[in-house]
């Protein structure tokens, strides 16, 4: 004959409610901090900067100074020049926060990376901007004073509310959204 | 012994399961493989960051296409899959690097690599969202591994549980089958123009 235990439905029941809180731990722990660390870093919210003023970031601050709009190669296409401003402060955190990543944003959320190249129509129009400074060679210009910047992207003619962002490996979670 | 029966019964269903369990076990490579986004061709195929549709498929003997220092001819025992795609990023650019073709029968083929400057190839160009381009890919297939074969289009096969579209390609038209085709460089928009003879 079994013997009946006193209460051992609800030892079951405790120790049924207890694994909700210790599967969830035992992943956490196995994650080495990296599961709350993304959680940090997706919950951060951009410094979000208007057009023409400057905000201090990474050893510098930064300025949008226009998002000018030049007609694309392709059908219903617009190429868009962003030029920055930085005034470097602090050249050793600049390269201290290397590398540099940036991202043209639009209101429904999509991304754009820049352009490589500069497009033909940059050159013609704007040859002001051809030979300057892009986010990837930041490392060989970054030395005290105002440093000028171009990216370009290449983007639909629907793409509305555009911004730009604007983020440092090494400021990270923090990054800016310039619009 | 209606107790033993039940206990007997009992224990050959739990080593059927786990033999079950064990046989249906997916190997790590499985696990960790691209996901699939099953397509069929004419109807534009979609995964979380790009869409693709195929548009025109065609077979040849021969292709003769722009090399380096010139034009070359490049001939096959098998048959030549020249296959025109349109494709989009959904929300952020992306590069589209990995395309392979699957036989009936399951072998898996890589896109040539003897046409490396070919206007428009897969991988060629990047993909911006909103802004649909055109996508040329090239397969030098043996002739069996054709008919009821599927296309395979990924960002990346390195990357794992990476999205992968498999594409179901209908029959060939006998219109679209050809003794050679030459791809000539085309313009901003088509990247290439192809002849046929």
């Amino acid at each position: 004959m079994a013997t009946e235990y006193p209460n051992t439905r609800k030892h079951y029941w405790i120790c049924l409610v207890l694994l909700l809180v210790l599967i969830p731990a035992a992943i956490l722990m196995h994650s080495r901090g990296a599961f709350i660390e993304w959680i940090a870093q997706a919950s951060q919210e951009p410094i979000t900067v208007e057009r023409g003023k400057s905000q201090p970031y990474a050893g510098g601050n930064w300025r949008l100074v226009d998002l000018s709009p030049l007609p694309g190669r392709l059908p219903d296409t617009n190429v868009l020049l962003a030029e920055l401003e930085i005034a470097i402060d602090d050249p050793v955190r600049i390269k201290q926060a290397l590398p540099c990543s940036i991202w043209l944003i639009d209101k429904d959320g999509r991304r754009w990376e820049p352009a490589f190249l500069s497009e033909p129509v940059v050159r013609q129009m704007r040859p002001d901007a051809v030979g300057k400074p892009h986010c990837f060679n930041l490392p060989e210009i970054a030395r005290a004073g105002t440093v000028q910047m171009f990216e370009t992207f290449l983007i639909p003619h629907d793409a509305e509310g555009l911004a730009l962002s604007v983020s440092m490996t090494g400021e990270q979670p923090l990054r800016l959204l310039l619009e | 012994m209606s107790g033993g029966l039940k206990n007997a019964v009992a224990l050959c269903l739990a080593i059927a399961a786990l033999y079950g369990m064990r046989l249906s076990t997916p190997l790590y490579s499985e696990i960790v493989s691209p996901v699939a986004v099953p397509g069929v061709q004419g109807k534009p195929a979609k995964t979380a960051r790009f869409v693709m549709g195929i548009v025109k498929v065609y077979l040849a003997q021969e292709l003769t296409a722009p090399g380096l220092g010139g034009t070359r001819t490049y001939t096959t025992s098998g048959r030549w899959l020249v296959i025109e795609a349109a494709a989009k990023a959904s929300s952020e650019s992306i590069a589209l690097t990995s395309a392979q073709w699957r036989g009936p029968d399951g072998i898996r083929y890589a896109m040539t690599r003897r046409l490396s400057t070919t206007p428009g190839l897969l991988g060629s160009e990047r993909l911006e969202p909103g802004i649909p381009r055109p996508i040329l890919l090239v397969f030098e297939l043996p002739e069996n591994q054709i008919e009821g074969g599927t296309l395979l289009v990924a960002e990346s096969v390195l990357a794992p549980l990476s999205e992968q579209l498999q594409i179901t390609m209908t029959p060939i038209e006998a219109a679209n089958i050809h003794p050679s085709i030459t791809i000539e460089r085309g313009g901003h928009i088509l990247p290439w123009k192809l002849g046929f003879r």
